[in-house]
């Protein structure tokens, strides 16, 4: 045997020019799937024509945009928050003052909503620094019932518990959002872009940090990484989606009010990201839709659906604790494990 | 290790797809016994939104039993010229999402008029949609804003303006109270309920000397008893949920706060777990009380009732049986087209239902009944049952 033959074995892995073809496809892939989606979200807006379910489909955009917030904050750098709510509550309740006492354009009362969500994200997010793991999830908790309580108890501001109505007629950019369609492609493509937004964040440097201090902020603070500009960015960014999320939806709703902004949703967003896997913002975007159309899916057998939306998230969790993302690609790498083996089984 | 992984994915794959068909079975199981009432005409379909879960549900299920009581009545008796209704239910939950789903995916089932919604939050979270949808809504919420919010929300519900304006009067003019106080819940029941009791006490001339607010569920008011015990009032208000009402008995009790007191919406199971020391005597305001029934409409229908669902019925359900009927009444008169439907609904004529006087208006007010009474050794005693002038 000559060295040449000794070395085949050695390495299984494909040709060389094979990866540098793939990651050049990849790439490609990577880039033409934003506009895909965008084509996609405005196919769908004109495509369903049941209301109900076109009204669903709205909600799932919101909550991928509060999901993929949530994910740079607790699936990128590790910080676990159930103070979203607060943060979603702000920007619906700015967004609906602005709109329904001072006259603003919805597009200018939105774009100071998530302003202010992400300023109040940034005041909670630095003296949060200190904190980590269960501790900060009790301080966001606290957070969270704050602003819950205010928007109850400040009546001159807030309406109290009846809330604010009739946020009303917003146009966007001299876009007109009155039908569900409408507004349903406006938040879809809204949507997509956040989704765009997080997945460069992630593939930053900026998002290669919140990813070393998650794994150990010793070793990364080490390496120079500035924790607290880490933590707080990553802080503020879930602060902003959260915001544009609640702005959102005040004005497809038209309507806000302190309960739909209790802790069920923080935890319910918190889920979102847990079911759908913390690994990849598609992760979130998984659990975001899952999460949102499965009660609805549910509904037929009325009084068990919680019984069974607890069941199933209890499933998922138990059996696929990396999240439904990870099963994805678990499943999709499947072929490639089967050929890897059999390569090797002949080999042997 | 990957073969185990693989297990468990089978498994929860499996799991899924059960629930999933499930869904499905239960799904075209509720479409067939749908068909089955079937009648000369296609039936008329009309949607219902009640909180079936949550913490509402305490609402929403005796509704729904009186809504089935009503309709079963009006086919039985012909239906709507020879057509059946047919009742379309979702669960409004607990929270606006939820309610605002279900609204939506009743209206999918292109139904004549929806009714339901007695929360009134989750009433103004659909009100854009009822704009949107076009159809007659019939709410259950006592906000006295509620049916304002849309021309096409009407309300079933005697609203706290009218219910809260007759108490305040009563108290002012039938028993003679100068100084009243106020007890009650920060959320929409209690921050309505202050408005009205504070503009009707201006307007009658009578002092609110305090008002103490609480959040529902709380479990510790002996700060707000004690603030109470140190005003100067001749009776108390309180507004809040049965449960709250346990434990303000408890802490005026503990507190030593001893007077006259509204206790808003109070019902017969609550009434017998509260602290008796905490009261002087208890009173109560409602539409109308079954339990207290004699000898009426109210007490038959109630025996049908509790005969049919083998439990007493709720003041709610009354409402829902006047509502529904409502709804037919108009819908003998107009048809299922909606603006016609909302036309019969705003001009219904003066009656007299189970639960109240009823009539159409056009700021979609519907019912105008208010029963005062108060409670001697646990016994419900009416002292009025009066109309209020719709106009």
């Amino acid at each position: 045997m000559n060295a040449s033959k000794l070395a085949m074995p050695q390495s299984p892995t494909l040709p060389t020019a094979a990866p540098v073809r793939r990651t050049r496809a990849t790439t490609l892939v990577s880039w033409l799937i934003w506009p895909a989606l965008l084509v996609l979200v405005i196919a769908l807006a004109q495509g369903i024509d049941n209301n109900y379910w076109l009204q669903i489909a709205v909600n799932a955009e919101i909550m991928v945009i509060a999901a993929v917030g949530l994910y740079v904050t607790f699936g990128l750098s590790g910080q676990v928050s159930l103070g979203q709510a607060g943060f979603y509550a702000i920007g619906g309740y700015t967004t609906g003052l602005l709109v329904t006492t001072l006259g603003f354009d919805f597009g200018l009362a939105l774009v100071l909503g998530v302003i202010l969500s992400g300023l109040v994200g940034l005041g909670l997010g630095i003296p949060s620094l200190r904190l980590r793991g269960n501790y900060l999830a009790l301080a966001t908790l606290g957070f969270g019932q704050v602003v819950a309580l205010i928007l109850v108890n400040w009546t001159w501001l807030t309406g109290g518990a009846n809330g604010i109505r009739n946020i009303v007629a917003p146009i966007v950019a001299g876009f007109e959002l009155k039908t569900v369609p409408d507004w349903a492609m406006f938040i879809g493509v809204v949507a997509v872009l956040s989704v765009f937004v997080v997945t460069r964040i992630k593939n930053s440097s900026y998002g290669r940090a919140m990813q070393a201090v998650r794994d150990s902020d010793v070793a990364a603070s080490s390496m120079g990484v500035s924790l607290s500009q880490v933590k707080v960015l990553a802080f503020v960014v879930g602060a902003i989606f959260a915001g544009l999320a609640g702005a959102l939806n005040a004005g497809f709703v038209t309507y806000v009010s302190p309960g739909t902004y209790d802790l069920s949703l923080s935890v319910t967003i918190l889920a979102m990201i847990v079911v759908g896997g913390a690994a990849s913002p598609w992760g979130a975007v998984i659990g975001a839709i899952v999460l949102t159309f499965l009660p609805e899916v549910l509904r037929p057998v009325q009084e068990y659906y919680l019984l069974i939306y607890g069941i199933l998230l209890l499933l998922v969790v138990a059996f696929a604790p990396g999240g439904i993302w990870n099963l994805f690609r678990l499943v999709g790498s499947l072929p490639a494990r089967f050929r890897t083996r059999a390569r090797t089984g002949d080999q042997s | 290790m990957a073969l185990t992984t693989t297990r468990k994915t089978a498994a929860f794959l499996a799991a899924a797809t059960t629930l999933v068909v499930l869904a499905g079975c239960s799904s075209s199981g509720d479409s067939s016994s749908a068909s089955a009432d079937g009648g000369d005409k296609a039936d008329i379909t009309i949607g219902v939104a009640l909180p079936t879960t949550g913490g509402s549900a305490v609402l929403g299920l005796p509704m729904a039993q009186g809504l089935e009581m009503a309709v079963k009545a009006i086919n039985a008796d012909g239906g709507i010229d020879g057509a059946n209704l047919k009742l379309v239910q979702e669960d409004s939950g607990a929270d606006d999402t939820t309610a605002l789903n279900a609204f939506n995916r009743i209206t999918s089932e292109s139904p004549a008029a929806v009714i339901g919604f007695p929360v009134s939050t989750q009433g103004f979270a659909v009100m854009t949609q009822v704009d949107r949808a076009g159809i007659p809504v019939i709410m259950g919420g006592t906000n006295s804003k509620l049916a304002a919010g849309s021309d096409w929300a009407f309300s079933m519900t005697s609203s706290d303006a009218v219910t809260t304006t007759a108490a305040v009067e009563f108290a002012a003019e039938t028993l003679g109270v100068k100084k009243i106080a106020l007890l009650r819940e920060s959320g929409e029941l209690g921050t309505g309920a202050s408005e009205v009791v504070n503009e009707t006490a201006d307007d009658l001339g009578i002092d609110v000397v305090d008002e103490e607010i609480f959040q529902s569920g709380d479990v510790d008011l002996a700060t707000q008893a004690n603030n109470l015990r140190g005003s100067d009032a001749d009776m108390l208000f309180v507004y809040g949920q049965q449960a709250d009402y346990i434990v303000v008995a408890n802490a005026l009790a503990t507190a030593g706060v001893k007077l006259p007191t509204f206790v808003a919406g109070l019902q017969g199971g609550t009434y017998a777990q509260l602290n008796q020391e905490g009261f002087e005597q208890i009173y109560n305001r409602n539409q109308c009380v079954p339990s207290a029934a004699v000898d009426n409409d109210l007490a038959a229908w109630s025996a049908d009732y509790e005969s049919e669902y083998g439990e007493a019925p709720t003041e709610y359900a009354a409402i829902a049986y006047d509502g529904m009927n409502l709804l037919a009444d108009a819908l003998k008169t107009a048809g299922t087209d909606p603006a016609e439907l909302q036309k019969a609904l705003q001009s219904l004529p003066s009656t007299e239902g189970i639960c109240g006087v009823h009539e159409g208006t056009e700021d979609g007010n519907l019912s105008f009944g208010v029963t005062l009474g108060h409670y001697v050794d646990g016994v419900y005693t009416t002292d009025e049952s009066l109309s209020v002038d719709p106009k």
